[in-house]
């Protein structure tokens, strides 16, 4: 009986809330990502420029299908970032957290949503982010699954890799 | 040659004329023939014949019977044969009894017997002839006929008892020789000498030439002459036309029927017809009359319908075009024609006339259809020809664009249209911009055309233009919206880290590509239209919108430069930060809010993640806090731990973001409880 009442209340809440409430901004026709070009996905909303996958640890560019780890160290991130040359582009950088925040979205739900190409096992993505609030150097990440944000050691391979670049003045 | 000379005997002039009596031989041979002739026989009305003989046989002739040939069969056995004539004379008779004995071995006549004369008889002359090695008052009569046996044309005159004077008159006389006969008795036989004389092509007959078209035509009169060849001008020729047989035709009429020259009419033929006429032309002068008739055919064609040849200048018609129809009727006859023109399909299209020719307007149709028009032309005598001009009628394409309608700026657009008729039956496609600031359009497929829009918040048009033909152009248009790219704030973060994974103060050392180190917050000179920490720019605004002094009492809301969202500032007047609701009851806040338009905004709502997080900074001690509840840093508020509602929910549970003054995180929990919360409104 409780159940079929919050059931109820469930419903009686959806429904009532207006689209202030449960807004869904939905943009769907509009195309805000780029196809892939020389691994890099543009995304025009917010004038940034993504890798199109998660970089490789050992290589440092987009990972192959052959590699299974895709996580590294929040040290290791930041370091392969300022390394990068992808797409004939040198100015990579890990994205700091409101871009991460950008690549999660949905309506019903809140999860990743934008086209790079993810890692095998890829739980997390490294931020530029610090949270000055832990002893330990930390970066926050991102959840692939819920976009929870979770600081990480920079020492710890907790965390997978996007790149981003400004394409606009302004972004940041 | 017997047979001639008999026929001719028919004909054959007397030169004694004495009182009935009878000329005839005193023998004859079995197996021979004998002419016996009365005269004069201008007294008589008729003479009869009768012989003794059994075996003999008789026959008369002559225009009176006043000849008789006698002919005795080789097996007769009389002895001798009486001869009785009988002149009729009205009711009376005159009769005549003669014997003529029967005798075998008729002497042969003495081959010094011949007839002699020039050696060619000449035309329009008397040309003496003389029978040679006869004696003196021997009886000889003379005939002279052509190799018809006719003796038309030729006159004999006796001259003396053994001469004849032979006269041929060229208008009359027909032929290229002339055969003459004396008959004589010798000795009481009869014998008869012929000669035949060559004219040498002297004769010139006359000769009936008659002049034809080579082909008649129905219901046209044509032309006939006649021409009577090697006449004398003395001669009067009279010409006679009559229609011998119509053939086919209803009805041969002759424009006159007694000159020289005649028009003839042929009507009521369905096809070729022969058409037999004739012409007699009587040829009299004062000395002879001639008649030449001639049948001939003429052929007769019947009269052709007219024919119909048209040219269109298009194939087909579009909704609303219009072509011309040159239409050319032909007679075979050069007959007057007239053209009718019928529009069977006045649905579909119509008609009118153009000069000389036609001009044909397709109707406005929703279907494909065909126009259908029928022309006839008809010459003056019913003859007609139709046909049918078809005009296909097409509706115009209707034009659905499936490209996005929207994009952000900065980004390729794509021009794509279909269209519910053939492509094939465009002739040209053309994009073109109407509106906004100019693209560059690239033609990437018949259909589609990709573009780069430059500028947000601008709206651009195209206009699709297919050529059907070169008359007929359908356009659509198009518009697309181009969103501006929308901008973050940066996180207020200002901690750096070494590349031993320490903490530090001095950025030199940091890690390079920390967020400490990029974008607004490390900014050295960066212009903001307010004020605010890091790399925010906010400004106050009063209940109705206006822009105030910073942390102006009066402020209701502060307005995020950068974005350009405004949030409503967590106070006394609009409730304070720590403040928890539910979303039932932040839903009724909002709703007093729009009514209310709060700041002059009536699109408040919660915030969703990323746009709560847009506004909050991670740094610890210069956070956006004082400036969302309009508390100037200066006087020292602290902030507790926030559990800040948004409105990024999941199967029952809403995004929480957690701040703490030492840290900012997230979770998620359930979004039947009470929590913080800021609210903002949009553009």
């Amino acid at each position: 009986m409780n159940k079929v009442i919050l059931m109820a209340t469930l419903l009686g809440t959806m429904s009532y809330l207006p689209n202030s409430i449960a807004q869904c901004n939905d943009a769907s026709e509009v195309a805000r990502y780029s196809p892939v070009l020389e691994q890099t996905i543009t995304d025009y909303k917010f004038g940034l420029m993504w890798s199109a996958c998660a970089i490789s640890p050992t290589s440092g560019e987009c990972m192959s299908d052959s590699e299974v780890r895709s996580r590294m160290t929040g040290l290791k991130a930041v370091q392969f970032a300022g390394e990068s040359v992808i797409g004939g582009h040198t100015d990579w950088r890990l994205p700091n957290l409101k871009e991460a925040m950008t690549l999660f979205g949905g309506c019903q739900d809140f999860t990743y949503a934008a086209p790079l190409q993810m890692g095998k096992y890829q739980r997390r993505i490294w931020t530029a982010t610090t949270d000055s609030g832990q002893s330990e150097p930390a970066l926050k990440t991102i959840a692939m699954v819920n976009g929870q944000i979770v600081s990480w050691r920079v020492s710890s391979s907790a965390a997978s890799v996007f790149l981003v670049r400004d394409i606009s003045q302004g972004a940041q | 040659m017997l047979r001639s000379i008999s026929a001719a005997l028919v004909c054959a002039a007397s030169i004694s004329v004495q009182a009935f009596e009878v000329q005839l031989p005193q023998y004859i041979s079995p197996g021979e023939q004998v002419v016996l002739s009365a005269s004069p026989i201008a007294q008589y009305d008729e003479f009869a014949w009768q012989s003794s003989s059994f075996h003999a046989q008789l026959q008369s002739y002559g225009e009176k019977q006043q000849f008789a040939v006698l002919k005795l069969p080789k097996y007769a056995s009389d002895t001798q044969i009486n001869i009785y004539t009988y002149a009729l004379q009205g009711w009376s008779y005159e009769t005549k009894q003669n014997l003529i004995e029967v005798r075998a071995n008729k002497p042969k006549l003495p081959s010094s017997i011949a007839i002699s004369g020039p050696s060619t008889l000449l035309l329009d002359q008397p040309n003496v002839l003389s029978l040679q090695g006869v004696a003196p008052n021997t009886r000889i009569s003379w005939q002279a006929v052509d190799d018809n046996g006719s003796n038309q044309g030729a006159v004999l005159q006796s001259v003396s008892d053994n001469q004849v004077e032979l006269s041929l008159d060229s208008a009359v006389f027909q032929s290229e020789s002339i055969n003459v006969l004396a008959t004589l008795n010798v000795s009481g036989w009869q014998y008869q000498v012929t000669k035949s004389f060559n004219l040498d092509g002297q004769v010139t007959q006359p000769n009936l030439v008659i002049n034809t078209q080579n082909t008649y035509q129905e219901h046209k009169s044509g032309q006939l002459s006649a021409l009577v060849e090697h006449t004398s001008p003395d001669d009067e020729v009279t010409y006679q036309w009559r229609v011998i047989n119509k053939g086919l035709a209803e009805a041969v009429t002759l424009s006159t029927s007694n000159q020289a020259q005649t028009d003839v009419l042929v009507e009521g033929i369905e096809k070729v017809s022969k058409v037999t006429l004739a012409v007699t032309a009587e040829i009299n002068s004062l000395d002879k009359t001639a008649s030449l008739t001639k049948e001939f055919d003429i052929t007769v064609t019947a009269n052709k319908a007219p024919s119909l040849n048209f040219t269109t200048s298009k194939p087909q018609l579009w909704d609303g075009e219009s072509m011309t129809v040159v239409v050319e009727a032909t007679d075979p006859e050069q007959d007057t024609t007239t053209l009718t023109v019928e529009n069977l399909t006045p649905d579909f299209i119509s008609i009118s006339k153009k000069n000389t020719n036609y001009l044909v307007k397709a109707n406005a149709v929703t279907a494909d259809a065909m126009g259908r028009i029928k022309l006839t032309v008809e010459d003056l005598w019913g003859n007609r020809s139709s046909e049918i001009l078809d005009v296909k009628v097409r509706r115009l394409p209707n034009i659905h664009f499936s490209h996005k309608h929207r994009l952000y700026a900065n980004s390729p657009g794509l021009l794509k249209a279909e269209i519910d008729i053939p492509v094939n039956q465009v002739q040209a496609v053309e994009w073109q911009q109407v509106l906004g600031e100019p693209v560059q359009l690239n033609k990437v497929a018949e259909f589609e055309a990709n573009y780069v829009a430059n500028e947000g918040g601008t709206d651009l048009s195209f206009t699709l233009n297919l050529t059907l033909s070169p008359d007929v152009v359908v356009s659509a248009q198009t518009q697309i919206n181009v969103l501006s790219s929308q901008r973050l704030n940066d996180t207020g973060d200002v901690s750096y880290i070494d590349k031993n994974a320490r903490w530090t103060l001095d950025s030199l050392q940091s890690l390079a590509g920390l967020d400490a180190l990029i974008g607004r917050d490390a900014s050295e000179v960066l212009l903001k239209q307010g004020a605010g920490p890091q790399g925010f720019d906010f400004d106050f605004l009063s209940g109705s919108g206006a822009v105030l002094p910073a942390f102006s009492s009066q402020a209701a809301c502060l307005r995020d430069n950068h974005t350009g969202s405004v949030w409503l500032l967590k106070n006394q007047q609009n409730g304070d930060l720590q403040t928890k609701k539910n979303l039932v009851e932040i839903a009724a806040d909002i709703t007093a809010l729009n009514q209310k338009q709060r700041c002059g905004k009536q699109t408040w709502l919660l915030p969703s993640a990323p746009q709560l997080l847009s506004v909050l900074s991670t740094n610890q001690s210069e956070h956006t806090f004082y400036w969302l509840t309009g508390s100037e840093p200066a006087l020292g508020r602290v902030f507790s731990r926030l559990q800040l509602l948004s409105s990024t929910e999941d199967t029952g549970q809403n995004y929480i973001v957690n701040w703490h003054p030492s840290t900012l995180a997230s979770s998620w929990a359930s979004n039947q409880n009470a929590y913080q919360f800021l609210l903002m409104a949009g553009e």
